[in-house]
């Protein structure tokens, strides 16, 4: 196309205001104050409505079509101005000038802000080519005219557009069905498909009100793109496009979502929706339009950038996130627009801890988990678990009203937010806690002060350290969950203090639920937030610290209801088999002589977090150690967790040392060299897990108790006992008076049976009933077993019970399964049932429920008796209970005052979620006002 | 100086850490695989019998006694299944409890199952007829290797190893074979896979003929049986089960008159084993001892017509765990006992019931003091015979006839520890016989 024009006259040029709202007076004085002559002024209206032009009014007109009608054959150009926008006088003279001289058919000008005439807000741009605009400029950038110059782009924003009339007449107008982006990104697509050459005029400056920068995600800017993508995109481009695009949408709206915006999927549909309703008008549209083909795709795409705006600027918020900067330092305005994006260190260090944990971790993301240790499939039914785990029946081992591990809860509720996909939310459970965990360390020593190289390599010190493998290698699949929050908690304790009541609210709900999610999984790390605080204070002289301390400690007690109140103190601290760190000889040196190295010769800020590690590795490691003073699993498992944080700090801190001895002697500058030698060897020593990519978790050990499901008769399997070595048992175990280490299992096995309750009366005679097996004085245990429900033996590994397996007489061996001399599986052919009605008809296990035919009837429920047991009259049949029901379901009341302390727990972590999402969003919003 | 206390703190707490010591291991430990000290027939809740006979000709009788009154139940193991024909009330008969089922089916050899409810009792099979007086006590515990020492495969005598397995597991074994020429093997006698609740016949005369003395030794690899040796020369046929190792056996009755007898000794060790055997007689005067060695692993064959007379009784004893029979055979008769590797102060003897017999106790006393032993009749038919007392000197033996008919168990009880059997004779046949400590 061409543009013959005489350089000595001026073009006469018809203002054509854009309508968005009523009030049009201030671009129409703006209009009147322009130095270069005008022919006339048009308003558009798309709907009849009453302007106010304070004064006269010019003509106003419902489309363009009636604006191309009424300028007349003389007019030239259209200048689009819209109705927001003021401009400086000479704005329509630099356009129509820039229009002459680049013989361009499009011109848009420069768009300040309107509240701060300082700041740019576009000077054109281009976009992915999903139509997703990419200003290159910072957020807030101030216009020193660093982009004043004459640029041919993608497109130009609608504030103030001027466009050769002929043109718009050939494109059939402006498409008055799109938002105010989509409009102009439609103009100048369709006038660059037609050959036209869309640039921008930086001496053109006109004023526009800031709409914020989620303007370009509602959904009528993502409807606007979809159809500007339909109308502009020949037929093999849309092929690819349109399905990326889909896509593309829904994981921004998911990401969005997770970032506390609820309406974005929403959002994503509704764009969708409004697109399919106008696709006939779309289709119209594309067919009086020029020809559009892959030649005019080429040129379209000659003006965009590859990949996605969208992903990238995701992929900014992440590695923002990642690179540890705190709420005051994070920038927003940065995200995907420097150049040298992937070149910055947290982006580097984003994309090599991703690598580093898909490698760790890939066996499982492609397998899933092992069924081993504590690491056991989560419930069919997350919410049946949550209603156990609410004040209902305890479902490990003969049952018990008493309360579950709070890891039972939390793990159900994740469950749900994943539409109860057992198998997806243990993999996202397991990957995110070290991705989190991973990042929140980053994110900790980013804001003790330390550099990003040594954050990273610390990170993956904490995930893949030998305190965490020790955990995984003993399948203690609560302790590596619990790792995803302690560092955020530690994290926000050193942070410097918000500002305002709000951010205050933000971040005590933050920190709340970093250091909830850590104890609910290994409740005695909740004390861990103060006692960092403490040592924190003590090093680093912060007043803070402490209290930010003890406020997280405390916050995260409520989540421990009801479990915590059940039980007391000591309990908690001796109850179950402890875990005993006692790690190689080789692993204790690198580590000591990186933090001796970093705390002697270092100095500021490195060696603070050096001695900080060193003094809670040392509580952790003896917390780790402590099963001789007494302590069981709980503090243990505190410990460990405490030990790999402790790790990775002095590991940080180490090789960050010599990044601050400038001017020191050479003997100091030496030791910490060699301290960061060795904190590079810890470092190095991670990469020992990679091969395996399983996380240090062992191999599956229990899938063969599915064989229990085929097997089970019409109501389902009934219970499994297993024997075995301790470390040969899923979750929690009891333990004969020989040593036999024992526990029963579910028919199904699964997270919430990995914990046993205090043994009841069923619980004792089981022991004694197993004793008398082991002693040799029992040929037929298969019948002796049944009253407890049990049909199968499962033997493990060597054990007592397996030679005496060999020698009875009811319970028939079933080969091929766990085979060996000292494994093997039996079963009792006879009937063995949980649940059974006074005519001998055995009902279901609906855990926690037990179901059956719906008919009047008295059901003999093998749990330990509990009165709670219903809906009709109870009675105790032994140590089991005896329940009347015509309703065809058995159930247990529940505990009152558990539920009340549940609900407490839920509720209250609803409100720091809450909080925690409405006051970051709150902030956001007072910045960009 | 904060760095510098936080240097000295955590030196102290990872010192203290270091010091404190690894929990023990509170699993038990793996149960090992090598030979185990027998503690010896006992009574118990099952007695496993997997010899008994009924064709016509001859009969099998199952008796069995317990302390105190009890249910018995009888079942034949065949063909992967336990068949329970036959429940029995063990009646009060004097201070004990016996009861006596024999063998009707007429299917020639079967392996059965006692199980006492209510109590722990014993079992002895005890059989008659053509050709035949033998009986053996029924094993009430497993043993992870069984010796069966006595054995011989010699022109016209069939040597038949029965494998008995009850249980619901296929078992695995070994069969062992030493012999004068040394340890011997064969492949049909290596991995032999008893099914369950089944029982296996080896006729170890087909695999090694011409054999003089033979011991064969079971060793389960996956589960377990109960080994039973039959030996038929034609005249007379000895029945008796397997026994583990020990460090010493007794043996109340180790001749008769008219028998040749030996002391056969196993041992399955890699060591060789010196043993002594001291011999004891009615008169408290003991013989000069025999001192030898038990290759490791093998056998040693002690002839004893030289040094024993009827009433001598002996003791073996070594410096290793082995196993040890006696094998008694004249013209007709044909007569194999185990020993008992321990000595008690009461004794169940069940498997008296041997008609027309010349049945007679043996006592044997090994320890420096006199002991007083009562000894109490018991028939199932209710009723009691003629109760008895004796008194054992030190180093002694004694023997009791008995005459009352229907005696189908004793009882025996002494203020000291003191061993018994019984041995009988009917025309030209002799059974040796066993006994079990009552608990």
């Amino acid at each position: 196309m061409t543009n013959p024009h005489d350089p000595s006259s001026d073009p006469p040029v018809l203002a054509v205001v854009i309508a968005e709202g009523n009030e049009i007076s201030a671009v129409l004085k703006t209009i009147s104050t322009q130095v270069y002559e005008l022919e006339d002024v048009v308003v558009v209206a798309g709907a009849a409505r009453k302007l106010d032009a304070d004064g006269l009014l010019p003509k106003v007109v419902r489309s363009m079509s009636e604006v191309l009608a009424h300028a007349g054959d003389r007019v030239e150009y259209l200048w689009l101005v819209d109705s927001r926008t003021t401009a400086r006088p000479d704005a329509l003279e630099a356009l129509v000038t820039t229009a002459i001289q680049a013989d361009a058919s499009v011109v848009g000008s420069k768009v300040l802000d309107l509240a701060d005439p300082r700041r740019l807000l576009s000077v054109g741009g281009t976009t992915d080519v999903f139509g997703f605009p990419y200003t290159g400029l910072d957020r807030g950038e101030i216009d020193q005219e660093q982009f004043d110059v004459i640029r041919d782009v993608a497109y130009v924003e609608p504030a103030s557009i001027l466009v050769r009339r002929d043109l718009v007449g050939g494109l059939g107008g402006l498409d008055t069905k799109l938002p105010y982006v989509a409009t102009g990104l439609d103009l100048c697509q369709r006038a660059r498909v037609a050959g036209g050459r869309i640039v921008v005029a930086p001496t053109s400056e006109v004023f526009a009100p800031y709409l914020g920068s989620g303007r370009i995600n509602t959904w009528r800017e993502q409807a606007g793109r979809i159809r500007v993508m339909l109308k502009t995109y020949s037929l093999v481009t849309l092929q690819w496009a349109i399905p990326g695009l889909l896509m593309l949408g829904l994981l921004a709206g998911l990401y969005r979502t997770a970032r506390g915006s609820l309406r974005a999927v929403p959002d994503w549909m509704r764009a969708w929706s409004w697109n399919a309703r106008y696709l006939p008008s779309t289709i119209e549209m594309r067919r009086k339009a020029p020809t559009v083909s892959t030649v005019s795709d080429a040129e379209l795409f000659r003006f965009q950038v590859r990949g996605s705006v969208e992903l990238r600027g995701i992929a900014s918020e992440l590695t923002t996130l990642l690179g540890g900067a705190s709420d005051e330092e994070r920038n927003e305005y940065e995200m995907g627009d420097s150049p040298a994006f992937w070149q910055r260190p947290a982006v580097l260090g984003a994309v090599l801890g991703t690598i580093f944990i898909l490698i760790f971790s890939r066996s499982l993301l492609l397998e899933g988990l092992p069924a081993v240790g504590f690491v056991l499939p989560l419930a069919d039914s997350a919410w049946d678990t949550l209603r156990a785990y609410a004040g209902g029946w305890h479902l490990g081992g003969l049952g018990s009203p008493e309360p579950m591990h709070p890891s039972v809860g939390i793990t159900a509720a994740v469950q749900i937010l994943l539409g109860n996909r057992s198998g997806l939310a243990a993999v996202v459970l397991t990957v995110g806690s070290a991705v989190s965990g991973l990042a929140g360390t980053a994110v900790l020593l980013g804001r003790c002060g330390l550099r990003p190289g040594a954050r990273l390599l610390s990170g993956a010190v904490l995930v893949a350290g030998f305190p965490m493998l020790f955990l995984a290698s003993n399948a203690y699949w609560p302790g590596m969950l619990a790792i995803g929050g302690l560092p955020w908690a530690l994290a926000a304790v050193v942070s410097p203090a918000p500002k305002g009541s709000i951010a205050w609210l933000g971040r005590l709900a933050r920190i709340g639920l970093a250091t909830s999610w850590s104890a609910m999984f290994v409740p005695f790390l909740a004390a861990v937030p103060l006692v960092f605080g403490l040592v924190w204070a003590a090093l680093a002289r912060s007043r803070t610290s402490p209290v930010m301390g003890l406020v997280a400690s405390s916050i995260a007690l409520p989540s421990l209801l009801p479990w915590l109140l059940a039980h007391d103190l000591w309990e908690l601290a001796a109850d179950g088999a402890p875990l005993h760190l006692d790690p190689s000889w080789w692993v204790w040196p690198p580590v000591v002589v990186a933090a001796l190295s970093a705390v002697s010769s270092g100095r500021g800020r490195p060696a603070i977090v050096t001695a900080t590690g060193m003094a809670l590795g040392a509580a952790g490691f003896l917390l780790a150690r402590s099963s001789d003073l007494g302590y069981g699993r709980e503090p243990a498992a505190a410990g460990i967790v405490l030990l790999a944080v402790a790790v990775a700090m002095i590991v940080a801190g180490a090789v960050d040392g010599p990044s601050t001895l400038d001017e020191v002697r050479a003997i100091r500058r030496l030791l910490s060299y060699v301290g960061m030698v060795a904190g590079l060897l810890v470092g190095i020593t991670t990469l020992l897990a990679l091969p395996a990519g399983r996380m240090g978790l062992p191999g599956d050990r229990f899938a063969v108790l599915e064989f229990a499901e085929s097997r089970a008769d019409p109501h389902g399997p009934d219970r499994i006992l297993m024997v075995g070595p301790s470390d040969a048992l899923p979750g929690e175990y009891r333990r004969l008076a020989d040593g036999t280490a024992y526990r029963l299992v579910g028919g199904v096995l699964d997270y919430p049976q990995s914990w046993l309750p205090a043994p009841l009366e069923g619980d004792l005679l089981l022991e004694r009933d197993l004793g008398s097996l082991l002693s040799d004085s029992e040929m037929r245990p298969g019948g002796a077993l049944a009253g407890f429900g049990i049909k199968w033996v499962v033997a493990t590994g060597p054990n007592p019970l397996t030679p005496v397996m060999s020698t009875q007489l009811d319970m028939k061996a079933l080969t091929g399964l766990l085979p060996g001399e000292s494994g093997g599986v039996w079963e009792y052919d006879g009937e063995s049932y949980r649940a059974v009605t006074n005519s001998g008809v055995p009902w279901s296990w609906s855990p926690p429920d037990y179901t059956g035919p719906r008919s009047g009837t008295t059901v003999q429920i093998n749990e330990n008796a509990d009165p709670g047991w219903g809906p009709g009259t109870w009675e105790m049949a032994g140590w089991a209970n005896r329940v009347t029901t015509d309703s065809g379901i058995a159930t247990f009341g529940g505990v009152p005052s558990y539920r009340i302390q549940a609900r407490v727990a839920a509720v209250w972590i609803i409100v720091l979620t809450t909080l925690a999402l409405a006051c970051r969003t709150g902030r956001r919003s007072a910045e960009l006002a | 100086m904060s760095r510098l206390l936080a240097t000295i703190l955590s030196g102290a707490l990872l010192g203290a850490a270091i010091l404190l010591p690894s929990p023990p291991s509170l699993d038990p430990p793996d149960s090992h695989t090598g030979p185990v000290e027998d503690e010896g027939y006992r009574i118990g809740a099952l007695s496993y019998c997997p010899w008994s006979l009924s064709d016509g000709a001859r009969l099998s009788s199952y008796i069995a006694v317990a302390n105190v009154p009890a249910d018995l139940r009888l079942s034949f193991v065949e063909g992967g299944r336990l068949e329970v024909p036959l429940s029995v009330r063990l009646d009060p008969g004097g201070s004990g409890a016996v009861a006596s089922v024999e063998n009707q089916r007429l299917l020639g050899v079967s392996s059965a199952l006692i199980e006492f409810d209510g109590s722990e009792g014993a079992t002895a099979v005890v059989t008659t007829g053509d050709n035949i007086l033998s009986g053996y006590l029924c094993p009430a515990r497993i043993q992870s290797s069984w010796h069966l020492p006595g054995g011989s495969t010699l022109d016209g005598e069939e040597l038949v190893l029965r494998l008995l397995n009850p249980f619901t597991a296929d078992a695995r074994v070994d069969v062992w074979v030493l012999s004068e020429l040394g340890s011997e093997t064969d492949d049909r006698l290596e991995g032999l896979t008893i099914p369950a609740r089944n029982t296996r016949i080896v006729v170890i005369d087909e695999v090694l003929p011409r054999r003089e003395s033979l011991a064969v030794i079971v060793r389960s690899s996956t589960g377990a049986v109960i080994p039973v040796m039959a030996l038929d020369r034609g005249t007379d046929r000895a029945v008796w089960a397997g026994a583990g190792s020990s460090q010493g056996w007794e043996f109340p009755v180790a001749s008769v008159d008219g028998l040749e007898t030996a002391l056969v000794l196993t041992n399955e060790g890699s060591l060789e084993v010196n043993y002594l055997v001291e011999f004891f007689n009615e008169e408290g005067i003991p013989s000069a001892p025999l001192a030898g060695v038990i290759e490791g692993p093998g056998q040693a064959r002690v002839p004893l017509t030289d040094w024993a007379g009827a009433d001598t009784g002996l003791r073996v004893t070594g410096d290793g765990l082995f196993s040890a029979a006696v094998v008694g055979w004249s013209a007709t008769a044909l007569a194999v006992t185990p020993g008992l590797p321990t000595n008690a102060t009461t004794w169940l003897v069940p498997g008296l019931d041997t008609i027309g017999a010349n049945t007679r106790l043996g006592f044997l006393n090994t320890g420096v003091g006199e002991v007083r032993v009562d000894y109490m009749p018991l028939g199932s038919s209710g009723e009691g015979g003629t109760p008895g007392s004796l008194t054992l000197p030190a180093a002694s033996t004694a023997t009791v006839t008995l005459s009352d008919p229907g005696t189908e168990a004793v009882i025996v009880s002494g203020d000291g520890p003191f061993t018994v059997g019984w041995w009988a004779e009917s025309a030209g046949k002799v059974v040796f016989g066993g006994a079990v400590p009552g608990g």
